[in-house]
């Protein structure tokens, strides 16, 4: 029973780290030579996706993940503060529940045409803000659910205290909700980075020139190019566009387990 | 009543409202003849990019392609995930689950580079493990009855530790005292696991089957990158048709046609899940 054991927990984290090991090790091969593992490991390959402008990528990636979950979290706070602080009834938590459920569930193909057509119209096609503005479909049943979530974590007790002290529905929010959510929207933020910071479906349509690329897109494009076989290159670039969200992976553990159990 | 209270409440439903206006609207899009590029007007024809659509045998086969990769995946996800999680559990080696988190922190597009450069038959990983002993890579990617199962393996790699993360932090609030009790009255090892800890852990697994049933069906990126819904249409999903005959073309009437059939099919999924949050959230 314990080699069996053993045996799934050695599978379990060589499928988690695998593939980022493959990423590491293959972006170090020497150019036009596909040897794997390398008998002399090169960092051509970081060199020629910095050349190509993958920094600049980034840095799009950077600012569009920044903008979504700003707006993000601008519009979830006040509204789980409320839903699970303010006294609304049950039938106002649980239609406000049914509806972050169903923008959760139903897939962002479903408004890629639409939000296609009003940005054409409105000259945001193209634009990182734009894409921040369209990633709120991906971003915001996230945020709302999660920071609903943690809403209703804390005690009752300290509501109710300065409630009694006879501070208002705003002031409670700004001196009581606040500081006690902080971790918890904290934690919901990097969830919702995450989730845009890799995304390529909404971005490779929305975006094309190449200066406002997100990182994805332009690994995407290297992909299906005259670069397909450039591994090294491939893989350099993969492994930078992988490395600001391994920078969260603490957080992410702790906060992924909550989205996923608590009340789904 | 006081008006602060509405005004705290307002933002996040003022964006839900948009999500729902984006859809009617969708839908009212849905019944016009509309190009981007065309000339003219857009044109009411009612059902007419419907009936054109689900004519499409290209369409048909999207359907059928996206319910097999949704089963398929789903199902092996699942049925791993919950083996491996068990066994993690019993093993008592929590350390492994931040470990898990991985895989869902890197960017769907660098998992496409990783599986491209693995399963490459000329130059890739498996390939060059097996040109020694004299094997070769048999071209996945480029064959029409593998390509599909192809992107299964990769979904299934990327996936299941999700699956694992979920079930086990199911598994772990399990208490104690319940297995201890389950042990003194010598529960062996398989009736342990189908009568004490699955059951228990009900919620969590049906919340990873849910999660990834949804999730399922957003399948654009690993097909577009790596075999572009190709060979032929053998891996032709339907987000992928949702660009190709919808988004390209800048053919908005059709486009918006497919995206309220896409929305049809995952209620499906959807309707289900919802029902099942509220249920929990009524509890």
């Amino acid at each position: 029973m314990a080699r069996l054991a053993d045996l799934a927990v050695a599978l379990a984290a060589a499928t988690a780290l695998f593939p980022l090991a493959v990423i590491l090790i293959a972006s170090l091969m020497p150019p036009g030579l596909p040897q794997f593992p390398p008998a002399r490991p090169s960092a051509a390959g970081y060199m020629e996706a910095l050349r190509l402008g993958f920094a600049q990528s980034l840095l799009n990636s950077a600012i569009v993940t920044l903008l979504a979950v700003a707006i993000t979290i601008a519009l979830s706070l006040p509204t789980g503060y409320a839903l699970a602080r303010l006294g609304f009834s049950r039938q106002v938590l649980m239609a406000s529940v049914a509806l972050v459920a169903l923008a959760r569930a139903l897939p962002p193909s479903s408004l890629l045409v639409a939000i296609y057509e009003v940005f054409w119209r409105l000259g945001l096609l193209n634009t990182l803000v734009g894409l921040a503005l369209a990633y709120q479909v991906y971003t915001l049943p996230l945020g709302l659910w999660l920071v609903t979530a943690f809403a209703f974590d804390y005690s009752e007790e300290v509501e109710r205290a300065a409630a009694v002290d006879g501070a208002g529905h705003l002031k409670r929010f700004a001196y009581v909700g606040l500081p006690m959510m902080a971790p918890g929207v904290a934690a919901t933020a990097v969830l919702a980075g995450i989730d845009v910071w890799g995304e390529y479906f909404y971005a490779s349509i929305l975006l094309n020139s190449p200066d406002v690329l997100t990182s994805s897109v332009m690994l995407g494009n290297l992909v299906t190019s005259e670069f397909r076989s450039e591994w090294d290159v491939l893989a350099a670039a993969s492994l930078l566009s992988t490395l600001p969200p391994l920078l969260f992976v603490g957080v992410a553990a702790r906060a992924m387990t909550k989205l996923a159990v608590s009340r789904w | 009543m006081r008006p602060s209270r509405h005004l705290l409440l307002a933002p996040g439903l003022a964006g839900l409202a948009a999500y729902i206006a984006g859809l009617v609207y969708t839908v009212y899009l849905s019944t016009y003849q509309y190009s981007l590029i065309g000339i003219g007007r857009p044109k009411f024809v009612g059902l007419g990019n419907y009936l054109a659509v689900l004519s499409d045998p290209t369409f048909q086969t999207a359907v059928v392609v996206t319910a097999v990769f949704v089963a398929a995946a789903t199902a092996f996800e699942v049925l791993l995930g919950v083996l491996l999680a068990y066994w993690i559990y019993m093993s008592g080696r929590r350390w492994v689950a931040p470990l898990l988190t991985v895989p869902l922190l890197i960017p769907v597009v660098a998992y496409v580079v990783f599986w491209y450069f693995a399963v490459d038959f000329r130059n890739g990983v498996a390939a060059q493990i097996l040109a020694p002993l004299g094997l070769s890579m048999p071209n996945f990617l480029g064959d029409p009855n593998l390509a599909l199962w192809a992107i299964v393996g990769l979904d299934v790699l990327e996936l299941t530790p999700f699956v694992v993360l979920v079930v086990l932090a199911g598994m772990l609030g399990i208490p104690e005292e319940v297995l201890w009790a389950a042990r003194i009255d010598g529960a062996r090892r398989l009736p342990m696991a189908f009568k004490v800890v699955l059951p228990m852990a009900k919620t969590a697994i049906l919340a990873a089957l849910m999660l990834r049933l949804i999730d399922a069906f957003r399948i654009f990126a690993k097909v577009w990158l790596l075999t572009r819904g190709g060979p032929g249409d053998a891996t032709t999903t339907l987000e992928v048709f949702l660009f190709t005959r919808g988004i390209y073309p800048l053919d908005i009437g059709t486009g918006a046609a497919v995206s309220v059939l896409i929305a049809a099919l995952v209620s499906v999924a959807a309707i289900p899940y919802v029902y099942l949050v509220l249920r929990t959230w009524r509890a």
